[in-house]
């Protein structure tokens, strides 16, 4: 049964189109990792999905309901809910207050005491302003606002950005319960190692564009590289074929996050061919 | 023991002050929306009472009952159709709307009840008074400061434990994260817009029981209810309380001696405040910064 169905999106940024004709679907239960460069549109993508972007193109539906024109508030009543990038807490709130603030009337198995049940540091600092907490405190306090709505599809935006590996360790070990609860996620990651292991599916974003999808456990890591640097001989996407010629998206880099040489998105080149393995 | 007296008296003054500078800290500081009609529409408030006694026969605290959840809805529409609308457009436009909607108001009132003072008859509680040794408690005066406390003392504590402050101050901090928790940010600001307009109106009717009312009276009430803002820092409810009970014993000190002074000596408190602590007295200077990177 499929949950969340993203079908042939254009989005963007008032003069930049950010991405092209991206097609996705969660199932039920699902965890797909969503890989690409800095400006690939992974967080455009993310945003859309949750309605603080409006689509330019396409459909997104949510157990079949069309969500594509409906208000993000609206959205997250009926179940999508987002872990933004760089966690966007309401600082001048305390950690518990963060959590107590969707309102969705929702009801379902993440109770306040089932987060701080989740996050035990959480509970330690729940009285504190978030804008005072540390950076792993303020990610976990993030997720479990994300949670508290009980959502359907959970998005989660680069979770271990800026944050010391061993606390990375932490989130990922707990992705597991957060997974049998029965929310379908979407999960931005840098880290593919990382985000292969984590996931049943895994996209490949390149310029606004899915050029490559599979089993994330029978995914060729070569090929995925290759993808993600969109290295010339990388298999690219059909969607370009009769599309314009591809614009490098042109989202600004967030300060502290360091573009490394090489990882820049490449300027446009010709059409190219169709990819099998990206699914029509 | 006349000093005593007068400092008291001057506390009850700005009491009036600080409850009609409340909805003007409050508006500000949920939408960084500066509502330059906020004495105007106190004044309309004022009229709607004085003609709901005439007209409907009902003593003034009844008409005054009456007109609070009026005043609310009209601040509530007045949001969601005007001023919602200038705030998409940027930092400008609700300074242009609300100082065009002052304009109108006032001609407006002008056209209908003439230029001319109007008193307020609000009866028996505009001349009663307790003695408490040489202290004088007068009755309207008692009114308005502890209303000012209950509307001042309320409103932080909804803002601090119910749902409905914790979506106002979510929204506060971020409005495009608080809409994907689900908060209807419209209807949310909305209820912030109606409450401030009421309490202005409260506030401005209870004080035209002494001083009369008039069309243009409304841009006078504005400076006092902004400047016990910005003494109290900005977005600060509390600070706000005691930047209007600061301008309020300020003149009635400097009554005493003159006048025509009076006035004039609250001015200079707020600017030797602007010059000494810019951020108010209660100010985190964030509020502040947050104002000017608006503007920016």
């Amino acid at each position: 049964m499929t949950t969340l169905t993203v079908a042939g999106l254009d989005a963007g940024y008032r003069d930049f189109q950010a991405l092209f004709g991206v097609s996705l679907d969660l199932a039920e239960g699902e965890t797909v990792a969503l890989i690409g460069a800095n400006g690939a549109g992974k967080s455009t993508l993310l945003m859309t999905i949750a309605g603080a972007l409006r689509p330019w193109r396409g459909r997104i539906t949510l157990d079949g309901l069309d969500i594509a024109g409906l208000p993000d508030h609206h959205r997250a009543r009926l179940g999508i809910a987002i872990v933004p990038e760089g966690r966007r807490l309401f600082p001048s709130l305390t950690a518990e207050e963060n959590i107590l603030v969707p309102t969705t009337g929702r009801g379902g198995p993440w109770s306040l005491d089932a987060l701080y049940d989740l996050f035990p540091m959480v509970a330690a600092r729940r009285s504190h302003r978030a804008g005072l907490l540390s950076g792993g405190e303020q990610q976990a306090v993030a997720i479990a606002r994300a949670l508290a709505a009980n959502p359907r599809v959970l998005l989660m935006d680069e979770v271990s950005l800026g944050l010391a590996p061993a606390v990375v360790d932490g989130f990922y070990r707990l992705l597991p319960r957060i997974q049998q609860s029965g929310v379908c996620i979407l999960l931005v990651e840098q880290d593919i190692d990382r985000a292969l292991a984590a996931s049943d599916r895994a996209l490949c974003l390149l310029e606004g564009r899915v050029v490559m999808a599979g089993d994330s456990a029978g995914l060729d890591r070569d090929r995925l590289i290759s993808a993600y640097f969109g290295a010339p001989s990388a298999p690219r996407s059909s969607a370009t074929k009769t599309g314009p010629a591809p614009v490098p998206p042109d989202k600004p880099v967030p300060p502290g996050k360091p573009v490394p040489p090489g990882k820049r998105v490449p300027p446009a080149r010709p059409v190219p061919p169709a990819d099998p393995e990206v699914p029509r | 023991m006349t000093w005593l007296n007068d400092t008291l008296q001057g506390i009850f003054v700005g009491g009036g002050y600080a409850l009609t500078a409340v909805g003007l800290s409050l508006m500000f500081g949920v939408m960084r929306l500066v509502n330059l009609a906020h004495g105007d529409l106190a004044v309309c408030a004022t009229y709607l009472v004085t003609s709901m006694m005439a007209a409907l026969g009902v003593p003034f605290l009844a008409a005054l009952l009456l007109m609070l959840p009026l005043a609310f809805a009209a601040g509530a529409v007045l949001q969601l159709a005007l001023f919602d609308r200038a705030l998409r457009t940027g930092p400008l436009a609700p300074l242009l709307v609300t100082f065009g909607l002052s304009i109108m108001i006032q001609n407006l009132l002008q056209q209908t009840y003439s230029a001319n003072v109007r008193g307020v008859p609000a009866g028996s509680i505009d001349v009663s008074a307790a003695h408490l040794g040489g202290l004088v408690l007068p009755g309207l005066s008692v009114l308005k400061l502890a209303l000012a406390l209950v509307v001042i003392g309320g409103l932080s504590a909804a803002l601090r434990f119910t749902g409905w402050g914790r979506r106002v101050r979510a929204t506060s901090d971020d409005v495009a994260i608080a809409r994907l928790q689900g908060i209807r940010v419209r209807p949310l600001f909305a209820t912030v817009t109606g409450i401030a307009i009421a309490a202005a109106a409260l506030a401005g009717t209870l004080g035209a029981v002494t001083t009369g009312v008039y069309p243009t009276l409304g841009t006078l009430t504005l400076i006092f209810a902004f400047e016990a803002v910005v003494i109290g820092g900005l977005g600060s409810l509390w600070g706000t309380l005691l930047g209007g009970i600061l301008i309020g014993v300020t003149q009635v000190l400097v009554s005493q001696v003159s006048v025509p002074y009076a006035t004039l000596a609250s001015q200079l408190l707020f600017l030797l405040v602007l010059v000494v602590r810019p951020e108010g007295l209660f100010g985190t200077g964030e509020a502040a910064g947050q104002a000017t990177g608006a503007e920016a």
